[in-house]
């Protein structure tokens, strides 16, 4: 019940889980710029 | 305007630049390893998170920490929120859009509230939830900043330190320590503590660690919060006592104590200028009062005890240092007045700023000011000895606008779209006053707001059938992300690249970095890359509303 009740919306966790992936990106085109 | 104000005023300035150095000093004894006496919980500490102390890390694994242990503070938080309405007698869970929000503003050291804590959140809530995060947002502030000094000072190797390390020593040392003299002071002055009432506790980091998050809805203008003209004046104190002292803490570890002075003054003289004009604008009588037949100081939304002076310094200080912890109506400042906060946070907050945020987001603009100033007068653009060069430039461009077109762009979504519309409260361009202050603040995490934007009905006063608007909390979460760690990777990334640099010994050709020529030409590259970027966007809204007769 409490998994639900955290999960009740999927949405605000999908937002912050795009938003760290972006960054963690960002920090991984930064350290290795040579990729790009 | 007072001769008392203007003392209150020069008292303050006083006593925080006295306070600086020795808060500084204090800071790069801790941050060099030299203050032990937690050894005993901390080398444990260490042990338990499988830290090893003596193994630093690069730039890139610096950053890889901060974010592994942002995105768990937030993953921590918003179950702790979602969760709420299993504590029994309390007033249910947030919906998952405010948890969202609310939960991104305390691990971003925003502390933007949409919510008010006595209707919204449990005493439980505040405490191992809110406050816990008071602590670690500016922890990772302070420890940013540190490894960012490391990188500029670096000898040889590319290590900036453990982040984990950085972190706790911050808490352990620095925030902990700090706040619970300040919380038995707060006490003293009446302050209420609690179990039902953990407010002086919350008080003491809220200010210390710039977050701002009040206890109370109307913040520490409530008397249980800040009930004294000394509580008052020891909270601006605390809101600036660690930015202002991480300028010294710069000084000390570079090795040139001058060098933390010149950034302490280009602060200084940027806040004292915002100070004056904050003042003048409110003593005045504004042309909507003139219009009303009322004459005097605009003493709408401000304490009787506290009066203009100690209501628009409070306001200068905390928009000044991204804290946000408000004691008057900010909406209610004048057009003009209202204009001067707006203006501090879209420096960037670099004016003192948040907790180590400040003063990173300062030393971007010392790189590029060395930049600018080596293209005018012909000499290689260095710092601390170390050549500036493309990537840094690229990469200090990036993190100063970075910030600056998030704020801009989802101003402009918010505005421009019904769903934006429906937030604010007020009209014409006051309406678009709130709006952009909503973001500026929320961008810069600063966390101060003009509170007729709204983003959280409570029909029945509880969270029981309260609605969350989406776009508010959505847009503005998004924004405080990206306004706290853009900034904090790119910062650590130019720390980086600086670190593996030689340093070589300063020649006639080198720009000194610590001369008076050198503070006027930071505080001018603060305030045209900074300001100008927002000078249509300040027209629009307080500037037309400080020159109109009408009230919106």
């Amino acid at each position: 019940m409490v998994l639900a009740t955290i999960l009740g919306d999927a949405g605000s966790l999908l937002l912050a889980a795009v938003a760290f992936a972006v960054l963690f990106y960002l920090l991984y085109a930064l350290a290795h710029p040579e990729r790009f | 305007m007072t001769a008392g104000g203007w003392l209150e005023i020069g008292l303050f300035l006083a006593i925080l630049t006295a306070l600086t150095p020795v808060v500084g000093g204090y800071l790069a004894r801790v941050f060099g390893g030299e203050v032990a006496f937690l050894g005993f919980a901390e080398r444990p500490l260490y042990r338990l998170m499988g830290v090893d102390p003596e193994h630093g890390q690069d730039w890139r694994g610096y950053a890889r920490s901060v974010l592994i242990f942002s995105a768990g503070s937030f993953l921590l938080l918003y179950a702790i929120l979602r969760t709420q309405g299993l504590q029994p007698g309390g007033p249910g869970a947030p919906p998952p859009n405010l948890s969202f929000n609310t939960a991104v503003s305390f691990v971003t050291n925003t502390n933007w509230q949409y919510y008010a804590g006595e209707t919204t959140m449990t005493a439980l809530t505040q405490m191992a939830g809110l406050a816990v995060q008071n602590f670690a947002s500016a922890a990772v502030g302070i420890a940013v900043v540190i490894a960012v000094i490391r990188g500029l000072v670096a000898r040889s190797g590319r290590e900036l330190g453990v982040f984990f390390v950085d972190a706790a020593r911050a808490i352990l040392y620095v925030l902990l320590p700090l706040s619970l003299l300040l919380a038995a002071f707060f006490v003293t002055q009446g302050v209420a503590q609690s179990t039902h009432l953990p407010v002086a506790s919350q008080e003491a980091i809220k200010l210390l660690g710039t977050n701002g998050g009040g206890f109370f809805n109307v913040n520490s203008a409530f008397p249980f919060e800040n009930p004294t003209w000394l509580s008052n004046f020891v909270q601006m104190l605390a809101i600036l006592a660690i930015p202002a002292g991480l300028t010294a803490t710069y000084g000390r570890m570079a090795g040139n104590r001058r060098q933390g002075w010149a950034v302490f003054a280009a602060m200084l003289s940027l806040f004292v200028v915002a100070v004056a004009a904050l003042y003048a604008a409110e003593s005045a009588t504004t042309p909507a009062m003139h219009a009303a037949g009322v004459v005097g100081p605009n003493m709408e939304g401000k304490e009787q005890r506290f009066g203009i002076a100690s209501s628009a310094l409070y306001a200068a200080v905390t928009t000044a240092a991204s804290c946000g912890a408000v004691n008057a109506a900010m909406e209610s400042l004048s057009g003009l007045g209202g204009a001067v906060p707006m203006a501090q946070m879209m420096t960037g907050e670099v004016i003192f700023g948040g907790v180590g945020s400040g003063l990173y987001g300062m030393l971007l603009f010392v790189l590029l000011a060395v930049f600018v100033a080596g293209l005018m007068v012909g000499r290689t653009p260095e710092l601390l000895g170390k050549k500036i060069e493309a990537r840094e430039i690229k990469l200090t461009v990036l993190a100063t606008i970075a910030v600056p077109l998030v704020v801009l762009f989802s101003s402009a979504v918010a505005i421009a779209t019904k769903h934006g519309r429906a937030s604010i409260s007020a009209s014409g361009p006051q309406g678009f006053s709130e709006t952009l202050y909503a973001y500026v603040s929320q961008g810069n995490n600063n966390g101060s707001a003009f509170a007729g934007y709204t983003g959280f009905l409570q029909p029945h006063g509880t969270n029981r059938g309260a609605v969350g608007l989406d776009l508010a909390n959505y847009l503005g979460g998004a924004a405080m992300l990206a306004g706290r760690f853009l900034p904090i990777v790119l910062v650590l990334a130019i720390a980086g690249a600086l670190a593996g640099k030689r340093v070589s010994p300063a020649g006639p050709g080198t720009l000194r970095t610590d001369t008076p020529t050198f503070v006027v030409m930071l505080v001018a590259v603060v305030l045209i890359v900074a300001l100008l970027t927002f000078v249509p966007a300040l027209l629009l809204g307080p500037v037309v509303q400080g020159l109109s007769g009408r009230l919106f």
